[in-house]
């Protein structure tokens, strides 16, 4: 048995933690061996240091009060816990919680896609829109536009979708100020 | 004869208080030991001690009897102390002020102003965390390594290994100064 064999069971020698044989062994070699001998000396003052650490006793009443102290603790545990799920898991079925916010999730969702749907025809359709609908329906459209947009209710729709008139585009303009008409055709 | 952990469990599960009483006095010393030696001080290691008893009682149905209580106890116990360690350091990180150790109570203020000029104390201190709690479960514990490796949840050769290297480097340090940790 070499000098390295001897290192790597150094500790289980001392723990006690080797076969019969093998602490036969390691013993006949320390017998022989001074550099061997200084090194499980070492090691076993490790051990020996480690094993007197203690830790300072909190006292008595500590320990008297714990066992309470973790019931306190348990009972504010269980508290916190009911709070955030009030009710018995097993029989919620369709309305387990997690069904609860799939159902809300989707509700806003298609809530969502009706307003989107509904904008792009707004914005695309108009035409559309124009032919179905009355003076009043435009106006409404117009004033949520801005304050700062001018009122086209009067506006035919109709011929300006359909034909492209610029006459009509020009009678359209007529009814702006100087600034909106900038903003509107700027890029033409 | 002194019931068996598992006979108060099953007398708590049945409603019986004194069980309860029983199992905590039975462990707190231990998981208080695990919990000071970990953090250092006795605020902590108090606290701690207090949350791993809850949060064992809070999910006692999860707990299969696959180990002893007394494994489980330490298992949770290890585990806060990982989160604690890991959220002072993230504090230390975030505020340099909270370098300085939480102040110890008048009772332990001499014994930890000794331990933090203790070389040993300070080599044990630094070593990694993996073969630091391999060294305390081993050194105070005394648990078989298959049971170190159980609540560390690695084998019991990670765990033999983590002790061997911790008791080396120790070694090192007291023979050859600090500087060789």
């Amino acid at each position: 048995m070499t000098c390295s064999d001897i290192r790597n069971m150094t500790v289980p020698y001392l723990e006690l933690d080797l076969e019969a044989e093998r602490v036969h062994q390691v013993t006949i070699h320390l017998e022989t061996c001074h550099a061997c001998r200084i090194e499980m000396e070492s090691v076993r003052q490790v051990l020996v240091k480690l094993k007197g650490r203690g830790v300072p006793d909190p006292g008595q009443r500590f320990w008297s009060e714990f066992p309470a102290q973790v019931r306190v603790g348990l009972l504010q545990a269980r508290t916190v816990a009911s709070w955030s799920d009030p009710l018995p898991r097993r029989s919620y079925g369709l309305w387990e919680p997690w069904w609860s916010w799939a159902a809300a999730a989707s509700v806003i969702i298609l809530v969502g896609a009706w307003f989107l749907v509904g904008g792009q025809l707004l914005g695309t359709s108009g035409k559309d829109l124009s032919k179905n609908s009355s003076t009043p329906k435009i106006e409404a459209i117009n004033s949520g536009r801005g304050s700062d947009l001018p009122d086209l209710g009067e506006t035919d729709w109709d011929r300006a979708w359909d034909e492209d008139d610029p006459e009509v585009l020009v009678d359209i303009a007529a009814r702006l100020d100087p600034l909106t008409v900038d903003r509107l055709f700027k890029d033409i | 004869m002194e019931e068996s952990d598992n006979q108060l469990l099953d007398r708590y599960a049945a409603g019986e208080e004194p069980a309860f009483e029983e199992l905590v006095r039975r462990h707190q010393r231990t998981i208080y030991d695990l919990a000071y030696r970990m953090l250092e001080n006795h605020a902590d290691a108090a606290d701690l001690a207090q949350r791993t008893f809850v949060q064992a009682f809070l999910h006692l149905g999860s707990f299969r009897r696959e180990s002893s209580f007394r494994t489980w106890l330490f298992q949770i116990g290890l585990n806060l102390c990982r989160n604690a360690i890991r959220d002072r350091a993230r504090r230390t990180h975030e505020n340099v002020e909270d370098l300085q150790l939480p102040a110890a109570s008048d009772t332990f203020k001499a014994t930890a102003e000794a331990e933090v000029r203790d070389r040993l104390g300070s080599a044990i201190r630094k070593l990694p965390d993996r073969q630091r709690e391999a060294l305390v479960l081993r050194v105070y514990h005394n648990h078989a390594f298959a049971e170190i490796g159980a609540i560390m949840s690695c084998s019991e050769g990670t765990a033999k290994a983590n002790y061997h290297h911790a008791v080396n480097k120790l070694r090192q340090v007291l023979v050859g100064g600090e500087g060789s940790l």
